[in-house]
């Protein structure tokens, strides 16, 4: 079988979901958490144009030379699956420029439930939604909802005023994914973000074992 | 028996889903679509037949025709210069990237499925380049390679309209095989034009895809 030669050992995150679920905001939320004690960089998708590299800049997320943006054109599910050419182009960039790197996130381009990322991308896959999309979207299904490696459930505080059911949702999740991991969160409030932190040392950086 | 074994490798170079980060290209059409030029099926028609063709006849065919004798011929220097004027012949940046951005991607892929052995080097790594090197390789007759480089063309053209304009992938079709009905007699052809006469000039072309450079808003590299 032909397999992606893994020259680096950096590991490789994607983060996917809907437009506007929180996927840029995660990012955000990681590079602040992890951005000073990881040589980490970031790997945005626009469909069309670098406006979420452009984000996390803005918010000085990592130093601008960490973050590169990569313009997908129409298909973000495309870039992240099927042709997966150009981010390895900018897997390899971003490995040449950071030795040592140890971890790369690397965000899709907003998408479609169906969208998920090639196993020659990335190691993990974190998915993204939100309660305003509609409460029935985790029991819509789909091969991110019930395969990534961590589902999302983002802006659990905005359920009152969309009429979003959360306890309905979690029991769908789990439903859904059997014993795979979901958080009920809110990115911009905090609400379960420890808990994320904690699963992404243990679950992506194994941060919990010693080296013998 | 006549040795067929090379249609395998063509097939496998010419599938749309080769990837090769094609998708994210118009390759100019989405610049014509914004000026306007193109903007249905029939203007999609004349442009194909007219502007991209005369692109094919007069630019990417005979170099691919040149490249493709060269390789048999393992004249490396040759390969390389010809490597240069594809590069130099593209009118804007993003379709010279594009062009070689996809032709990286394809010599890759060759690397790591039929023949992890070959090396070349090449400046630019212009797809119409990469493709004569690997027929030649793999024992693909230039008229084949030639074929299939005119298929390439006018499919990713046509994948990109899909999304570009309000036609259906069974009008594509019948543009397709229109395109390619046109194209086949120069395909013979091909490798009568002189070096020094390849290339072309279409203003409107070339002054949309400058444009689109820039855009605002747009759904394709270039």
């Amino acid at each position: 079988m032909i397999m992606e030669k893994k020259t680096n050992q950096a590991i490789r995150v994607g983060i996917g979901g809907p437009v506007g679920s929180g996927k840029s905001t995660l990012c955000l939320k990681l590079c602040e958490h992890y951005g000073k004690t990881r040589n980490m960089a970031v790997i945005t998708n626009d469909i069309y144009t670098k406006e979420d590299a452009k984000m996390l800049i803005r918010h000085d997320a990592l130093p601008e030379e960490r973050i590169l943006g990569v313009e997908t054109g129409g298909c973000p599910h495309t870039a992240i699956r099927d042709d997966i050419s150009m981010n390895l182009d900018a897997v390899d960039v971003m490995n040449e420029r950071f030795d040592g790197l140890e971890l790369i996130l690397i965000e899709s381009g907003g998408d479609n439930l169906t969208a998920t990322f090639s196993p020659e991308l990335v190691d993990v896959f974190i998915y993204v939604i939100d309660v305003t999309e509609g409460d029935d979207i985790p029991r819509k299904g789909g091969p991110a909802i019930a395969n990534s490696d961590l589902l999302v459930v983002n802006k659990v505080e905005l359920a009152p005023y969309v009429g979003a059911d959360v306890d309905q949702m979690k029991l769908d999740c789990a439903g859904k994914r059997g014993t795979r991991p979901f958080l009920m969160t809110d990115l911009r409030t905090g609400v379960m973000l420890d808990e994320l932190y904690a699963w992404f040392d243990r679950d992506v950086l194994f941060a919990d074992i010693v080296p013998a | 028996m006549d040795d067929w074994n090379w249609v395998a490798r063509l097939l496998h170079f010419s599938d749309s889903a080769l990837p090769v980060g094609s998708y994210a290209h118009s390759f100019g059409l989405e610049g014509v679509c914004q000026m306007g030029i193109v903007d249905d099926a029939k203007s999609l028609s004349l442009f194909l037949k007219r502007d991209v063709a005369h692109a094919l006849r007069t630019i990417d065919l005979p170099l691919l025709a040149l490249a493709h004798t060269a390789a048999m011929d393992g004249a490396a220097e040759k390969l390389a210069l010809l490597d240069q004027l594809s590069w130099a012949l593209r009118p804007t940046r993003q379709l010279r990237e594009a062009a070689s951005k996809i032709g990286r991607q394809q010599w890759k892929l060759y690397q790591r499925t039929w023949n992890d052995s070959f090396e070349i080097e090449l400046p630019h790594y212009q797809s119409p380049i990469v493709l004569a090197v690997i027929s030649a390789n793999e024992s693909i007759p230039v008229n084949a390679a030639l074929s299939s480089l005119a298929y390439q063309t006018y499919s990713a053209l046509l994948q990109a309209a899909l999304k570009l304009l309000p036609i259906g992938p069974t009008t594509t079709q019948q543009l397709l095989h229109e395109a390619l009905l046109e194209i086949t007699p120069h395909l013979e052809t091909a490798a009568d034009v002189p070096e020094k006469e390849i290339g072309s000039f279409n203003p409107v072309w070339d002054i949309s895809a400058s444009q689109h450079e820039t855009a605002n808003g747009r759904m394709f590299i270039s």
